[in-house]
Order: structure tokens, then C-alpha cells, then sequence
């Protein structure tokens, strides 16, 4: 029951995730293709904010001496998450690979090409290394998308995430994002291979420090 | 003195009894009382080392020395192997009576005793090697005694009796006690003369020594009398004097023509006599230091009174605070536990939720993904046409059998409506569970602000300040003492000429009927003013004695005698017991209890002056095989706890010694001397 509730969670998970984040695109040669998506990179890290709301909530915090942001709004979202205990209930583990949080998405990426979801697109370099990965998001799909998902409430908290993490991080790039995570101590010091611990406590700290109230 | 005296007459004339003011002066001689207090001394004796050397009768040698510390020291030994022994001879040292086994005592030469009253060393040396027994007492430490030429000598004395009257006058003015006194029959056989009898330290000695031998009686023939100036309640002295007065004149009525037995001196010499003592005595009390005396003594009283009134409060509050800290305690304790249990099931909800928000994705995902066909093949990226196979059962793309989604779902379904059901349960359960933390915080808030208005009405009492200028006071007052000691001792005699005088003078007036009746009246007058003293005192230090009652009740607890539910301790000091709701007398107590409950009394005693500053023990106890009782497990448990619980509380301000032969009581307290089986103690 497990593996198969995994399989499931990981595959509306990453096309959420492509779907969200991707731009319009336009092509008179391929009117199937109406969204698209850069690096792979990209999909990772914001796997790793999504499958961590602690993390989330820490990135958030840290764009707090910027003063680009309404402070009480981030104060509410991340008041919110931990209301909601969220770290707990939401948090899917992540392992680190040499370029930070990293899970092997290729059968997920397999699965959705071959229903029609997408259409995943690279280049090779001379090296012969797969990159410039590209993922578009069918006609088909967006359509499914844009009659189906309104209507399910379980999966209403991706898009709200989504939709927060878009919001303050959606002009990142891959590897923006992926500095940003590693200026984390915790996330920078975990070795190769080894579940990134989470931050729950770190982030009460700098929460109080702060706004002077505890989680 | 002055209101005592109106209440007094106001209480005669409700009998008939009208009399004026000289005249009731001159029965009661109210004059010549001075007022005592129950305040502690704050004074105890410590035992610091007993050494004494000598030869048994088999040629072996004694040379026994032994250290003694603050707190409780228990001596384990065998039987018959002589810890009672050693008792005896401290005994010996104190109060020079020798209750040794004769041979024992005959073995035994010289005897040190080292002791300290509020830290002032003394050493007392008994020398018994020829046939006059030597004995003297030194300001002197143990260690820094020389026998030979040491200038601090308090006295020395030649003979075993002046022994006995030397060293009773020393810790007879040591501890402010006096000899309170008591008639009896001349023990000459013919003789109708009373005497008057007093309590010697010898007898005092009672309460500090608890011999095996005795452990079913209370407190001996004198008890209630040792008891009454260990408490030194306000008004003993004079019912004593009083008392005494009352049988002399009423044996002297009962034997009107003894007045033949007594040799007639002259009237008018008895008169000249009278007012030659009256005129000395005039001059003792008009002495500047004497009105000073008096005043500070005055001033004692009334700061006393002070002291009284914010003891009960401050014993009344001590008392609350103690149990809120108990409530206190309790209800964390709960809450915490509850909280706990509380955390637990709220990670169960955690993974129940996790789990269920898993169901529901995988059931609205998989309606997401569902009736889809393979479009792009995902090994070479081509498109695909192809038809679904026809078998439910079967993949699209490999023929492989496959469990159909809506078997699946079904499973799913249920699994999240059973989960969805424990989830609720479960949160229902730590509603509850909040409820009652709530309820508990709320006590718990409650009790805090109790705690903290007592302990600032703890914090203002005055209690210690009052108790510390009591305290300065008594400083002077025996400094006084010490200076008017000989003046004092003058006034006594002269008082007593004075009272002979007095008596011998109503015995010649006996002849006139008139006198007989003045006489007849005096043992009325008398008895009413003793009645009237009694019930002052009893009023007036009720609070003393129901913390007493209070005090004595939780140690017989402790001793496990749970069946005894209240003390009671009348005005004349008999003490009763409520046992299984009947109440009874020491005597009716079964033998295998009397011991705890004589235990319960000396360590209450010793408690009230240590707690609430209240009775003159010397905060010494030996105590000869406490566990020889016939008891049940349950009390040398309980025994043990006690003294424990006491070392805890009180190990530096008194001092307890122990001699059992019960080897369980070892190593519950830090100064213990153990022998081995069979083995002698010396």
C-alpha cells in the first residue's frame, strides 16, 4: 500500500510542481506544447521547499532583512505552518547528492511523457551528459488540469504551496535556489547520501527573535 | 499581676468568699511571684566525648573512649555486651547517681565526660579510685583539661552527695529550672508532720534518659510535674507554691491540738522576726539592679504575648504553605503526566493525519490519472495508437496482470474511514484531556497566589524580630541573674522564713474562734485561687499545648500506630489517647506500643522547642533499645523513617543517642558505632 501511495504522491507532486512553474510557450510548429519548464535543477529544489515546509518557513525568515516583503504576511504563512504542524505531517524526506536535496525523478518524468502529461525535451554536451533539460506541459494535460483540480481538496494544499512558493521564489533559477539552500548550516553540513535533517527548532528561534511570540 | 488579682477576688465573691486586698496578698503572697515563660532557653546540651578507664574483675583493662556528634548516634552492640553501660555512666556523670551494676561500677575508675551547653565546653572528671569519690567540673574542653592545674573550675566537690546538689545547681541555673515541689507524709512511722518534697535533676533526668526498664511507664512518680517545667507554662510556680500551702494549712487544721507539739515562741518576737525579714526583703527588691530585673522581666511578658500572637500566624501560615507546597506539587505532577499523555496521542494524530492526507491524495490523484492511455512510448519517445487491451486486469503496454483500480480503491476507501474514525477518538481524548489540564492549571494558579500571599505574610511577620529581642532580653536577664544570683538566693530563704513566720503566727491565733474560722477560710481561698490558676494557664497556653498534641499525634503516626487518632492533654497535664474511637490512658496502651508512644511524647517535646520555640528541653535524648519492643515490622520501619526524617530536619540542634541491639537500624544515620556479634562494647 505504501510503494503505491508513493508512486502516486510523487508523480502529481513533480507535475504540480512543473505545471506551477512553468511559463507560457508558444510554438505554431507544436500546438500541443503550452507550458514550459527549465532544468532539472530547478524541479529539485523546489521539490525540497515543498517536501519541507520548515525549510519553507527558515526561507522565508531569511528574506526578512531585505524588507522587500510584507512581514506579517510571511509572519501568518509561517504561524500557519506550524499551526498546522506541518513539518510533521507534510515533511517527505529528502537525500543530499552532490548539488544539494536530489531524488531520481525519471520514472516519474517516464510516466508522465508517456500518458501525454508532457514532453521532456534535452541536449547532450560533448561529454555526452544529458543537459539543458526542457519539460513541456501538454494541451491535454493543462486541460485536465484546469477541469480537474479545482475539485480535489487533498491536493488543494500543493497548489497553495505552490502558489506561496511562486510567490516569493518563483524568479529563481535551479541554481539560485540551490544557494540559497545551502547557506543553510543544516543543509550544507549533511554528507553525501544522508537524509537532510530538518530545522523545526532553528526556525522557532529566529521566529521569536523576531516577532517575539513563540510557534 | 494587678488584673489577676481583681479577677481573682471577682471569682471568690461568686463563692462568699469577700477579702481584701492585703488580706489575699497575704495568703497568696502574690508578691513574691515572678512571672515564667514557656520561650525556649535555646539552650541543649551537647555530649561531645565520654572516656573512662578502669579493670573488670578478669584483670582486663577499660579504656573507653568514644566521640559523640550532633544529630542522631546510634550504638549497635548485642545484648548484655554493655551499651546500657555506657548510659549509665553519662548518667552517672550528670547527675552523680550511679545505677550501674555494682560489680560494673566497681570495675570502673575515672570518668570523663566532655559536653557543651550553648557552645560553652565543659568537662566533668570522676575520679573513684580511693573510697572518697572526687568529682569536678570544668569550663574547659575535653582535650584542653588538665586534671593536675587548670584554673577553670566551676566547683569541685568531695563527697558523692555534694556531687548530686553541685551539679544540679549547675544545670538547674543552666536551664532556668526549678525544684517544683510536692507534700508528703514525714516518713518517720509516728509522724503527722508533712514535708515538703522536691524535684531533684536526678528526677529531671527522666526525660533525657530513656532506660529500657521503663519503657511502660510515662514519665515516672513526678512525670506530670517534669513535664509542666519542661513546658515552663505561665503560672506553674505559683500553683505549685500555692498548692503546697493548701496541704500544709489543711494538715494543720486536721490536727488542731498539734498545736501542743509546737513550742510557742513568744508573738511578739515572732512579730519583731516578720518585720525584720519584711525589711530586708525591702531592701533586696528597692536595689537598682533588682527593679531593673523586674521591668526587663515585665518586658519579657509582654513581648511574649507579641510573640504568641504572631507565632500562631506565622505557625498557621507555615502550616498552608507547607500543604500548598504538597498541593502544588501534586497537581504538576498530574498535569505534567496528563501533558505527556497528551503529546503522545497528539503524535499519534500526526501520523494518522499524515497517513490519511496519503489516502486521500493517492484517491484523488489516482482519479487524476485515471482512464489514461499511453500516448509516447517511454523507451524510444515515438507516438502510440494502440487500443486498450481488452482484459480489465491487464497493463496497456507489457500484458502484465494488474490489481484494477477499483479494487484498490475500495481497500483505500475503507482503510481512510477507519483512520478518519481512530483520528476522531483520539482527538476527542485530548479535548478531554485538555479539560482537565485546564482545570488543573487553574488550582495550580490559584494555589501560587495562595503560596505567594502567604509568604509575603510569612516574609512580614515580625515573628523573628520579636523572638530576637526576646531573645537580647533573656541575654540580660541572665547576666542579671548571674549578678543577683546570691541576692536572689537571700530572697528565696527570707521569703520561706517569711512564710514559716507566717504560719507560726496563724497557728498561736488558732485559740480565737475568730482565727479558727480566718484559718477555716484560707484553704478555701486557697483552693479557688489554685482552680483559678489552672484554668489560666490551661487558657492561656492552649495553643502551646494543642501544637504539643499536634506534634505528639504525627510522630506516633510515623512510629506506624495509625490507630490512634487524637491526644488529649488536660489542664493538669494527664495526657489521654483516642484509640480505635475510645479514649484511654498510657497504662491501657497495649505493652507493645507504650514504647513508640513515649518516643512520639520526647520527640514532640523536643520538637515544640525547636519548631516553635516553646519548653526547656535540653534537646537530649538517650534512648536504651527503642526496638526491644514487641513490634511489628511495621513499626522499626516506621522508627527508622523517624530518625531519618529527624537527622534530616534537626540533625544540628539536638542530639539523640541510641543503644539497640537490632542490627537493621544500621546505616541509616552518618555517626553509628557498630560491634560485632559477641562482641563487648568495652
Amino acid at each position: 500500500m505504501e510503494e503505491i501511495i508513493r508512486l502516486y504522491k510523487d508523480r502529481i507532486r513533480i507535475f504540480l510542481i512543473i505545471y506551477f512553474f512553468s511559463e507560457d510557450f508558444h510554438d505554431s510548429n507544436n500546438l500541443n506544447l503550452v507550458r514550459v519548464l527549465y532544468t532539472e535543477t530547478r524541479i529539485q529544489k523546489i521539490d525540497f521547499l515543498l517536501r519541507n515546509p520548515d525549510y519553507f518557513a527558515l526561507e522565508l525568515l531569511n528574506l526578512l532583512p531585505e524588507k522587500k516583503h510584507d512581514r506579517n504576511q510571511i509572519k501568518s504563512i509561517i504561524i500557519d505552518i506550524f499551526k498546522n504542524r506541518e513539518p510533521e505531517i507534510r515533511r517527505l524526506e529528502m537525500e543530499k547528492f552532490f548539488f544539494g536535496a536530489y531524488e531520481d525523478i525519471d520514472d516519474v518524468i517516464a510516466f508522465l511523457e508517456s500518458y501525454g502529461f508532457i514532453v521532456f525535451k534535452s541536449k547532450r554536451n560533448i561529454e555526452l551528459n544529458v543537459i539543458d533539460k526542457q519539460y513541456y506541459v501538454t494541451k491535454f494535460a493543462k486541460e485536465k488540469t484546469d477541469k480537474i483540480l479545482s475539485e480535489m481538496d487533498s491536493l488543494k494544499w500543493y497548489i497553495d504551496r505552490c502558489e506561496q512558493i511562486k510567490q516569493y521564489f518563483g524568479d529563481y533559477t535551479g541554481t539560485q535556489l540551490k544557494n540559497m539552500q545551502y547557506e543553510e548550516e543544516t543543509y550544507r553540513n549533511t554528507s553525501y547520501k544522508e537524509f537532510i535533517a530538518d530545522v523545526q527548532e532553528k526556525v522557532k528561534t529566529i521566529f521569536k527573535k523576531e516577532f517575539g511570540e513563540n510557534l | 499581676m494587678k488584673k489577676l488579682t481583681i479577677e481573682l477576688k471577682k471569682e471568690l465573691e461568686i463563692r462568699d468568699l469577700v477579702i481584701d486586698d492585703n488580706e489575699l496578698n497575704q495568703i497568696l503572697e502574690l508578691n513574691e511571684y515572678a512571672a515564667e515563660l514557656p520561650i525556649a532557653t535555646g539552650k541543649r546540651i551537647l555530649l561531645e566525648e565520654l572516656r573512662f578507664v578502669g579493670i573488670k574483675n578478669n584483670g582486663d583493662k577499660i579504656d573507653y573512649v568514644q566521640k559523640f556528634t550532633s544529630g542522631i548516634n546510634i550504638l549497635i552492640a548485642d545484648n548484655l555486651k554493655g551499651k546500657s553501660s555506657v548510659f549509665k555512666v553519662i548518667k552517672f556523670a550528670l547527675t552523680g547517681r550511679d545505677s550501674l551494676k555494682s560489680d560494673v561500677s566497681s570495675w570502673i575508675k575515672t570518668i570523663m565526660l566532655g559536653f557543651s551547653i550553648a557552645d560553652k565546653s565543659y568537662t566533668i572528671f570522676i575520679d573513684k579510685t580511693s573510697s572518697r569519690m572526687s568529682s569536678t567540673l570544668y569550663s574547659t574542653n575535653i582535650d584542653q583539661v588538665n586534671i593536675e592545674y587548670d584554673d577553670n573550675v566551676i566547683f569541685k566537690s568531695n563527697t558523692k552527695s555534694d556531687y548530686e546538689m553541685q551539679i544540679q545547681d549547675f544545670f538547674f541555673n543552666r536551664f532556668s529550672y526549678y525544684p517544683l515541689s510536692w507534700t508528703q507524709k514525714d516518713s518517720a512511722k509516728d509522724s503527722i508532720e508533712l514535708r515538703e518534697a522536691k524535684a531533684s535533676w536526678s528526677t529531671y533526668f527522666k526525660s533525657i534518659y530513656l532506660e529500657s526498664k521503663d519503657t511502660n511507664s510515662f514519665y515516672g512518680n513526678q512525670g506530670s510535674k517534669i513535664f509542666q517545667i519542661l513546658l515552663g507554662l505561665k503560672y506553674t510556680k505559683i500553683i505549685n507554691k500555692l498548692m503546697i500551702k493548701r496541704d500544709f494549712i489543711k494538715n494543720s487544721l486536721a490536727k488542731k491540738d498539734g498545736i501542743n507539739n509546737i513550742v510557742l515562741v513568744g508573738k511578739e518576737d515572732l512579730l519583731n522576726e516578720l518585720k525584720e525579714i519584711e525589711e530586708c526583703l525591702d531592701s533586696i527588691r528597692t536595689n537598682s539592679e533588682h527593679v531593673k530585673f523586674q521591668s526587663l522581666k515585665e518586658l519579657q511578658n509582654s513581648l511574649f504575648m507579641e510573640i504568641q500572637a504572631s507565632s500562631m500566624i506565622f505557625s498557621s501560615s507555615s502550616n498552608r504553605h507547607y500543604q500548598l507546597l504538597a498541593e502544588l506539587d501534586n497537581n504538576r505532577s498530574i498535569r505534567d503526566s496528563l501533558i505527556k499523555e497528551k503529546d503522545g496521542l497528539e503524535k499519534e494524530v500526526v501520523k494518522l493525519k499524515r497517513k490519511i492526507n496519503d489516502l486521500k491524495e493517492y484517491l484523488e490523484s489516482g482519479y487524476f490519472f485515471s482512464n489514461l492511455t499511453i500516448k509516447m512510448c517511454p523507451s524510444c519517445n515515438h507516438e502510440i495508437d494502440m487500443p486498450s487491451t481488452n482484459e480489465e486486469h491487464e497493463c496497456n503496454l507489457c500484458q502484465k496482470p494488474v490489481v484494477s483500480e477499483i479494487e484498490n480503491k475500495e481497500q483505500f476507501s475503507e482503510r481512510l474511514k477507519q483512520l478518519t474514525e481512530t483520528k476522531i477518538i483520539i482527538e476527542t481524548k485530548i479535548n478531554e484531556i485538555e479539560e482537565k489540564i485546564s482545570v488543573l492549571q487553574n488550582n495550580i494558579n490559584d494555589f501560587e497566589k495562595e503560596k505567594l500571599d502567604i509568604e509575603k505574610t510569612i516574609q512580614n511577620n515580625d515573628y523573628a524580630e520579636l523572638s530576637q529581642k526576646s531573645e537580647q532580653i533573656s541575654k540580660q536577664l541572665n547576666e542579671l541573674n548571674e549578678k543577683l544570683k546570691q541576692s536572689t538566693e537571700r530572697e528565696d530563704e527570707l521569703i520561706s522564713q517569711k512564710a514559716i513566720l507566717n504560719y507560726k503566727l496563724s497557728l498561736q491565733e488558732v485559740d480565737s474562734d475568730d482565727n479558727v474560722g480566718k484559718l477555716n477560710k484560707k484553704p478555701d481561698v486557697l483552693e479557688i485561687s489554685i482552680d483559678y490558676f489552672i484554668n489560666k494557664r490551661f487558657e492561656e497556653s492552649k495553643s502551646i499545648l494543642t501544637s504539643l498534641e499536634d506534634l505528639m499525634l504525627n510522630e506516633i503516626h510515623a512510629f506506624g500506630l495509625p490507630s490512634i487518632t487524637k491526644i488529649h492533654i488536660d489542664k493538669l497535664f494527664n495526657i489521654e489517647y483516642t484509640q480505635n474511637g475510645i479514649r484511654i490512658k498510657f497504662g491501657d496502651i497495649a505493652e507493645g506500643e507504650q514504647l513508640r508512644v513515649k518516643l512520639a511524647f520526647y520527640l514532640s517535646i523536643i520538637q515544640l522547642d525547636i519548631q516553635k520555640n516553646y519548653g526547656k528541653h535540653p534537646r537530649l535524648l538517650m534512648i536504651d533499645s527503642p526496638a526491644k519492643e514487641e513490634g511489628d515490622n511495621k513499626y522499626l520501619e516506621g522508627l527508622k523513617a523517624a530518625l531519618v526524617d529527624i537527622e534530616n530536619r534537626y540533625a544540628d540542634k539536638l542530639q539523640i543517642l541510641i543503644g539497640t541491639a537490632e542490627r537493621n537500624m544500621s546505616d541509616i544515620v552518618r555517626s553509628q558505632f557498630i560491634y560485632e556479634a559477641d562482641q563487648y562494647v568495652f
